[in-house]
């Protein structure tokens, strides 16, 4: 499989298909972690299309000393953090009716599908309400897969500080679900 | 391990942790049953969020952002790290689209975008759209006045004159501003029987009799009319010149000051907007026998003041067989002494020949444009601020009164600042008299910075000081007063090498007319013409529109 650095240099010397493939690879998972940090599978989209637009216009200055998907994020994170101050209401992650895009899980037996909808439903709940610092960790490392380099990285921090902050944030969601649950069994 | 961080169980959790870290946690955990238990939790929940559920774009995503991102490059609104060029260069590498085939059609648009802009902003400069403009006169026989426009200000007002073919090579309006000018819808409100050639090759024509008459009847006309109604006027023909200089309140453009003359004493009025501010000015005119002359029956009169003794005389032969031509001036002398640039048509004078000698050296175009450029500014800052021109002509006590009025009703006119023209020696006597009463009213204006300019009583020996324009720096200053300050600190810095010899030749010129006039006239008092710009400022946001101290004014360089 070709690397990102080889298609990188592929599309700088012109060839844009090798940058199709670049957005190819990495169009779902920035996606999907931009829909949990923003709420708006709607918004997210912006988001990623913006990221990956920004993305190509500058990669001449991408340093390939950080990963590709790193440098990436970062946009997408910017370009999010500023479409939030003039977005429109959040609404809701509801798969269900969200006709463009479709479940991984789709396939799953329709008991274990319903429960898995409802606990995920439980915790996106929890998730939407910590602050938006805490929201961001969590998305990036539980439900993106960034370790904590690559999150330091992102978010132009300590590694250090992330661990703390990652742990914060778990704690919060913790007491946030535990409110949630409580209040679905009442 | 009472000092045992909690924070590690994340890390320990994640994989995270170093080989030491993981050591103490298992060594915390098999001690503590609750860290067991929290651990638990946290690994619960880091597996809730594992499996929401994930989302998929379309597989068409990549074409779009694909296209999209091309299209950016292309027209460069994605580019700010200056690396367009190369973008650029990529996207036509990828695309096999070339920038090449654009940039004709681009270039051509323009261009013909800019050229439609420039044409709107030029047009609004003919068309001041908010400032009102309006004329007052003392009557023959009011307190002080003399009666008539003085051999003095026909000199000045022929001197003053910046238009003509003398200007055309350095104006910033070439030909065909010229041609466009010719055209204005408002040619036909001006005298236009006698229309002479144009600047150019004719610059040096003289002035022509019914020239000189259509320049008085422009006088009376013009005198009622709104001043933004009147077009640009045609650089070359000089009764409409005439018409629109001498007759007031008329269009101004960019360079030519014409409803003025550079010899007009401005005085910038703040006023309170929600006061009657319009009545009250009004009130103070007439009770200082200033009257309000908008009616075109007083225009006459206004034609008939601005003439000397030999122009009135013609003049009321003018009123009384209609509309024709002043075929009866006559000006020999005018005619063979005064260059084609500083024609005027406000009758003949006593002093016409020292005029041309005057013209002939002072009237350079830069010269000229230079000491037009306090009025411009002046007209143009005040249809900025929205404000109200007024122009009034009456004799120097008059206009004395005024100011002293002006600056008792600090209620209605909050600030007062009077502006002479530079080369006016007795209307910087004024200045001096006056601005200590104007400058305690506004204290902000004691930082102006404005130089009390000293007129000397002998020709100067050394050039006068330069504008202490970092004086204008003060806290306290307004912006109203920095804007004046800039006014005048680029006036000082424009003049500042010809002043010398000015005042000088000024000085004698107006002794020497002093002397004609009262031989002609018997009178002392000469009158003085005024432009009160009278401008609204909000009581919480005093002079908010106006540039600060350090800040350009709206015209300067």
């Amino acid at each position: 499989m070709v690397d990102d650095k080889q298609l990188i240099e592929a599309a700088l010397a012109g060839n844009s298909a090798a940058f199709g493939d670049l957005v190819r690879k990495y169009q779902d998972r920035l996606y999907n972690t931009m829909c949990h940090l923003l709420g708006s599978p709607e918004d997210a989209k912006d988001v990623v299309q913006d990221a990956f637009v920004k993305a190509f216009v500058k990669l001449e200055s991408f340093q390939s000393a950080s990963g590709f998907y790193t440098w990436l994020y970062r946009i997408a994170f910017n370009t999010a953090m500023s479409s939030q101050r003039r977005r429109r209401p959040t609404q809701s992650i509801d798969l269900r009716h969200d006709g463009g895009q479709e479940p991984l899980d789709a396939g799953a037996a329709p008991g274990d599908r319903l429960e898995r909808e409802e606990l995920a439903e439980q915790v996106r709940g929890a998730l939407e309400t910590l602050t938006e610092e805490h929201r961001t960790v969590l998305v990036l490392r539980d439900v993106d897969g960034c370790d904590y380099e690559a999150m330091a990285n992102i978010l132009d921090i300590p590694v250090g500080t992330v661990r703390s902050r990652l742990h914060r944030a778990r704690l919060q969601l913790r007491e946030q679900l535990k409110k949630v649950l409580q209040a679905d069994t009442t | 391990m009472p000092d045992f961080d909690e924070e590690l169980l994340s890390a320990y959790l994640d994989g995270e942790a170093s080989a030491a870290e993981r050591a103490r946690v298992e060594a915390w955990l098999a001690e503590q049953p609750e860290s067991r238990q929290l651990l638990e939790e946290l690994r619960s929940l880091k597996t809730s969020l594992e499996r929401l559920p994930r989302t998929r774009l379309p597989h068409d995503f990549a074409d779009d952002v694909l296209r999209q991102a091309e299209r950016e490059v292309l027209t460069g609104r994605s580019e700010d790290n200056g690396d367009t060029r190369q973008s650029v260069e990529r996207a036509e590498r990828q695309s096999g689209f070339s920038w090449q085939r654009l940039k004709r059609p681009v270039a051509w648009a323009s261009l013909t975008l800019a050229a439609g802009l420039l044409l709107m902003v030029v047009d609004r400069q003919r068309h001041p759209p908010a400032a009102g403009r309006q004329v007052a006169m003392a009557p023959p026989g009011a307190a002080g006045d003399d009666g008539e426009l003085s051999a003095r200000r026909a000199d000045e007002l022929r001197d003053a004159l910046p238009l003509g073919g003398g200007m055309a090579p350095e104006g910033a309006d070439g030909p065909a501003a010229a041609e466009q000018a010719s055209s204005a819808p408002n040619d036909r409100e001006l005298p236009s029987a006698d229309k002479p050639p144009r600047a150019g090759p004719e610059v040096n024509q003289p002035l022509s009799q019914g020239q000189m008459g259509g320049a008085k009847a422009g006088t009376a006309r013009s005198a009622q009319e709104p001043m933004g109604e009147v077009e640009e006027l045609d650089r070359g023909s000089y009764a409409e010149r005439d018409g629109r200089r001498a007759g007031l309140g008329l269009g101004i453009e960019s360079g030519d000051a014409s409803f003025v003359t550079d010899q007009t004493l401005v005085v910038w009025c703040d006023v309170s907007p929600d006061k009657k501010y319009n009545e009250r000015f009004r009130e103070l005119l007439l009770s200082n026998r200033i009257a309000w002359n908008e009616e075109p029956a007083e225009d006459a009169n206004l034609a008939d003041e601005t003439l000397s003794d030999t122009a009135k005389k013609d003049a009321v032969e003018k009123d009384t067989d209609g509309k024709s031509a002043d075929k009866n001036i006559q000006q020999p002398t005018l005619k063979a002494e005064k260059p084609a640039n500083v024609n005027e048509g406000l009758g003949a004078t006593a002093s016409s020949l020292e005029a041309g000698e005057r013209g002939r050296n002072e009237t350079s175009p830069r010269g000229l444009r230079q000491r037009q450029r306090r009025l411009v500014e002046a007209e143009q800052a005040a249809v900025e601020q929205n404000a109200e021109l007024v122009l009034v002509e009456a004799s120097e006590p008059q206009i004395a009164a005024v100011l002293k009025e002006l600056d008792r009703d600090d209620e209605v006119f909050k600030s007062v600042d009077v502006e002479p023209a530079d080369d006016a020696p007795r209307q910087q006597e004024l200045q001096r008299y006056r601005r200590g009463a104007v400058a305690s009213k506004a204290p902000a204006k004691e930082n102006y910075g404005r130089p009390n300019k000293k007129v000397p009583a002998q020709p100067p020996a050394a050039p006068p000081p330069p504008a202490p324009a970092q004086a204008a720096g003060g806290a306290g200053q307004a912006s109203q007063g920095g804007f004046a300050y800039n006014l005048r600190s680029q006036m000082n810095r424009l003049q500042q090498t010809a002043e010398e010899r000015k005042l000088e030749r000024v000085k004698q010129s107006e002794a020497t007319r002093n002397a004609d006039k009262r031989q002609a006239t018997g009178v002392e008092e000469d009158r003085l013409q005024v432009l009160f710009v009278l401008r609204p400022v909000d009581d919480a946001k005093p002079a908010a529109s106006a540039p600060a101290a350090g800040e350009k004014g709206p015209n300067q360089d």
